[in-house]
């Protein structure tokens, strides 16, 4: 049974922007400017798109083409990243 | 009971034009007026020309508060309260309220007439409306050092204690013009390029540039990291837009103007790439100058 929770918001000062292949992320609670790559601006655009985590995974699934159980396991680690930042509400 | 309408200093006026951009004070003293007749006598106009962002200087009480409210990082730093069309200001003896809506006037609120043309009230203030500016001119306000030569601005930003102030001085002392050693307007021309001139700031240097016609056309933006030798290295795209970002104070923390500024910032890095500018603090400014018009 699947565990994790499906709402997916982020949190309202957080901004993000693709720069070429990569992106910038700004917090502005601390503030702080950071870089991600290219898959961590897809995820964050997914879920601003879907607000949901089955959403984003099957869109990843989609787009990527490779073995759903590590794109669950990437994807889920990467929520954890975000929900500890707490970059998500 | 009501509280008490704030109301003017005074009747005397200023008006103060850099970078493209002109702000109009009403409500001075004399006294006011003298001294920042005095401090901004490079930037001063005498008449209105383009928009102009208008500021009513007005008198009010202030509460007295420990000056540590307001530092962040050991760093003075106003408070902030954003909103769609303007934002709050709460400092160390001010308050002020700045609205961005066209033909719109700003208001300074101090407590005291000596106090309210400080550089610790006013000058910082003015830093805020020349930020803004900035934006909405397509521009960024950089917490950089300029430096003119050939004719062309290099900017140079960085951490604190990178080397701006070391690199203008030795700039400097080589013949060079100084355009700010501390926060330079970047200003977008029609050809696509990016154009910068002098500003009333400075930081360790002082005022050292006293012809406020130098406009130059922005030849290179510089991350200064120092190294035992002296060399230009490329970096991404994405971590030029962080550290460009990370250099435009107030406005990259506005949510509502954050959008714009990152556009703004793309812009300026399309037209003129951010590199890194590995140098020696006790190099020659011609090894730099050289390597950079190379």
């Amino acid at each position: 049974m699947d565990t994790h929770p499906d709402a997916l918001t982020i949190h309202p000062d957080i901004l993000f922007r693709q720069v070429d292949d990569e992106g910038v992320v700004v917090d502005q609670r601390q503030p702080e400017v950071m870089v991600i790559n290219g898959q961590a601006v897809k995820i964050l655009e997914l879920i601003r798109e879907t607000g949901s985590r089955k959403e984003v995974l099957a869109a990843l699934v989609r787009t990527y083409n490779g073995d759903p159980a590590t794109i669950t396991s990437d994807l889920d680690e990467f929520l954890v990243t975000l929900r500890e930042r707490e970059m998500l509400v | 009971m009501p509280s008490k309408k704030p109301r003017s200093w005074g009747t005397q006026t200023i008006l103060l034009e850099f970078a493209g951009q002109q702000y109009f004070f009403s409500g001075l003293t004399t006294s006011q007026k003298q001294r920042l007749d005095k401090r901004f006598s490079c930037v001063i106009s005498d008449r209105a020309t383009r928009q102009v962002f208008t500021t009513a200087m007005e008198c009010g009480h202030i509460p007295s508060e420990d000056p540590r409210k307001y530092s962040v990082n050991d760093f003075y730093t106003p408070q902030s309260r954003y909103r769609a069309d303007g934002l709050d200001l709460e400092g160390y003896g001010f308050r002020a309220t700045i609205d961005l809506s066209p033909a719109a006037e700003c208001q300074l609120l101090t407590g005291d007439e000596h106090q309210a043309v400080t550089p610790i009230i006013f000058e910082n203030y003015l830093r805020v409306l020349a930020a803004y500016a900035a934006l909405m001119q397509g521009g960024v306000f950089l917490h950089s050092a300029g430096i003119v030569f050939g004719g062309r601005a290099y900017l140079f930003i960085g951490r604190s204690g990178a080397g701006k102030s070391t690199l203008s001085r030795l700039a400097l002392d080589s013949g060079c013009t100084i355009l700010s050693d501390d926060a330079n307007i970047v200003l977008a021309l029609d050809n696509g390029g990016f154009q910068a001139g002098p500003v009333p700031f400075a930081g360790e240097l002082g005022q050292v540039n006293t012809h406020f016609d130098t406009i130059c056309p922005v030849a290179g933006i510089y991350w200064l990291e120092q190294s035992r030798e002296a060399s230009v290295s490329q970096i991404k795209p994405s971590l030029q837009t962080a550290r460009i970002l990370s250099c435009c104070p107030v406005v990259n923390i506005d949510p509502f103007r954050l959008p714009q500024m990152l556009n703004n910032v793309h812009s300026l890095q399309q037209a003129v790439p951010l590199q890194v500018l590995h140098f020696r603090r006790d190099q020659p400014f011609s090894v730099i100058r050289h390597l950079l018009e190379n």
